[in-house]
């Protein structure tokens, strides 16, 4: 099986992100620079930024960035003013999202590390602290996977999910930067002040394909709530389904491209074979290491259910 | 107490989560299909106009949406809360003395003097960057009152806390008939809803279950509700600044 769900030319600096997917020749999808329309026929879906149909998907970003994805197989791109760095900013974002879906394949919002071939995946909304939880899961020794994107190819044969990084840098805000020792490159955006960047997790898995074992929502409820700092709890059934369904990336786009069924189908046939959990814990930055040292043990004991033959650990 | 107005008078009638502040976030990334954290501040702006207009689009009903913004440009000549698809406002405005300790508990600390100053900061915004929430243009305490009050785009309907306080039926009867709300069985719904929320019973709720808007660092949501606290924990000369900065509307209030 590839190492990869598709293959990609590129006529513009992507930098480490994508990097398994890039080939010179022979290429699955084409990205150039060219002429973007400023709208596309008959969309499903519109909001101010894009517009989707079942085969193309046209991103505004109001940089000036636009992007257009078609059938899969092309993405064209005009960058206006904005650097390769903030075109693949949107390219590998959105627009990255839109060419999963074409393609058949689920793009998750979430990060992931990756120990002994199992996917261990956290997902969230923006802010939930996707990225900053692996990142310092890496820094404790766990294999970094993939941040922000992870893809799920619902048709792969054989029991288990298979499932693909979707990025290999990290984009961390400058006080995850700190908490998590990641390397810092540069800055996402060439904006004055703009303090998130680009970075490289401690301990970068080179793989890219997993089987995905766990999915844990991130909340910040607990405290909240005034109850524990930090809880795992295993869900099931339709509240796991509906936490599943706010774990998919740019859900609108799945609507346009895929519709509602088939992504519900999808889901459904996802929680079959992997375990979703919710991790309940404080964001203040001091109990930050005991969060993370928490989910590490988590990942460990499952590990060793799993190895026995029962993997929920709850 | 409008949540609990509405949940009486209609069983079909929820106060609708994707519109619950103007600042969410995670809305906004699902609505426009970008990460917000991926773009600056003024460039999430420049698109909120259009959010609004399409959480408008897809309600069938008054749609509630709570916020910290003062009226302002969105970059593009264009007010943050567009005209076409605002029904009103209801401005809660409150003694700035009191707000000022409200403020610091609610950041889970008694830097009042770090309050105040925000509070007289014409320029002054929450959130953003890295928050979890978007950028807030919240002005000083009289420059975000005067924002709302000196535009006549959006009908406004103005309510001070204190007078919620004193006379919190007919507060909210006011809010109801201004947003649309009549019939013979109005005043029993204002009177179920007014008991429903009484202060001390959002705290014992809070007390027993908790309030998932509770910022982490404050100790509790529903703290006080007192009238007066700023007389008597503000020391006398942070009392001045903020009543040398916000004089006149403080005295058209009735604050000073």
């Amino acid at each position: 099986m590839s190492a990869v769900p598709f293959t990609v030319s590129v006529d513009l600096n992507l930098g480490n992100r994508i990097a398994p997917f890039l080939v010179e020749t022979g290429q699955d999808v084409t990205v150039r620079k060219g002429a973007v329309p400023t709208e596309i026929l008959e969309p499903v879906e519109v909001s101010p930024a894009f517009s989707a149909s079942k085969s193309q998907f046209l991103l505004k970003v109001p940089n000036g960035v636009r992007i257009l994805v078609s059938d899969g197989a092309t993405i064209t791109y005009d960058g206006g003013k904005a650097s390769d760095r903030e075109i693949a900013l949107f390219l590998l974002g959105s627009a990255w999202g839109a060419l999963c879906y074409q393609r058949g394949l689920l793009p998750l919002h979430a990060s992931a590390i990756l120990h002994q071939g199992s996917v261990h995946a956290f997902t969230g909304p923006s802010g939930a602290g996707k990225s900053t939880l692996t990142a310092a899961l890496a820094k404790c020794g766990r294999h970094f996977f993939t941040d922000d994107i992870l893809i799920i190819d619902p048709e792969a044969p054989g029991t288990g999910t298979i499932c693909y990084s979707g990025q290999k840098d990290l984009k961390l805000w400058k006080d995850a930067l700190v908490l998590t020792q990641a390397k810092k490159k540069l800055a996402i955006r060439d904006v004055e002040g703009f303090e998130k960047f680009f970075a490289a997790p401690a301990n970068l898995s080179t793989e890219s394909r997993g089987t995905l074992a766990s999915l844990t929502i991130l909340k910040n409820d607990a405290t909240r709530l005034d109850r524990r700092l930090s809880t795992i709890e295993k869900i099931d059934g339709a509240k796991s389904i509906h936490e599943l369904r706010n774990s998919v990336y740019r859900p609108r786009f799945a609507h346009a491209i895929w519709g509602k069924q088939k992504l519900f189908m999808s889901l459904a046939q996802l929680i079959k074979n992997v375990e979703v959990h919710e991790f309940n814990r404080t964001k203040v930055t001091a109990h930050f290491e005991d969060s993370v040292s928490y989910m590490d043990a988590w990942i460990e004991r499952w590990r060793m259910a799993s190895a026995n033959g029962n993997a929920s650990e709850d | 107490m409008l949540a609990h107005l509405l949940r009486d008078h209609d069983d079909h009638t929820e106060i609708d989560p994707v519109g619950s502040i103007s600042s969410n976030r995670p809305t906004f990334d699902h609505i426009t299909g970008l990460s917000s954290s991926d773009l600056t501040d003024d460039e999430v702006d420049l698109l909120r106009p259009e959010i609004s207009r399409m959480i408008a689009s897809n309600a069938d009903k008054i749609e509630f949406i709570k916020t910290h913004d003062s009226y302002y440009d969105c970059g593009n000549g264009e007010p943050i809360f567009p005209l076409d698809c605002s029904y009103g406002a209801i401005y809660l405005v409150r003694n700035p003395l009191d707000i000022a300790v409200s403020y610091a508990y609610h950041q889970g600390h008694q830097d009042f003097a770090k309050v105040v100053r925000r509070m007289n900061c014409p320029t002054h915004s929450i959130a953003g960057g890295s928050h979890t929430q978007i950028r807030q243009k919240v002005s000083s305490w009289s420059g975000h009152y005067r924002s709302w009050h000196d535009q006549s785009d959006i009908p406004v309907l103005t309510i001070r806390y204190e007078d919620m306080v004193e006379n919190t039926a007919g507060c909210l009867l006011e809010m109801a008939t201004f947003i649309g709300l009549s019939g013979e069985g109005l005043p029993q719904r204002i009177k179920t809803a007014v008991e429903q929320t009484r202060f001390h019973k959002l705290q014992e709720n809070e007390q027993s279950t908790g309030f998932k808007e509770k910022p982490e660092r404050a100790a509790r949501f529903f703290r006080s509700g007192r009238t007066g606290e700023g007389v008597e924990s503000l020391d006398i000369d942070l009392q001045r600044a903020l009543l040398k900065k916000h004089q006149q509307l403080m005295r058209e209030l009735g604050y000073a």
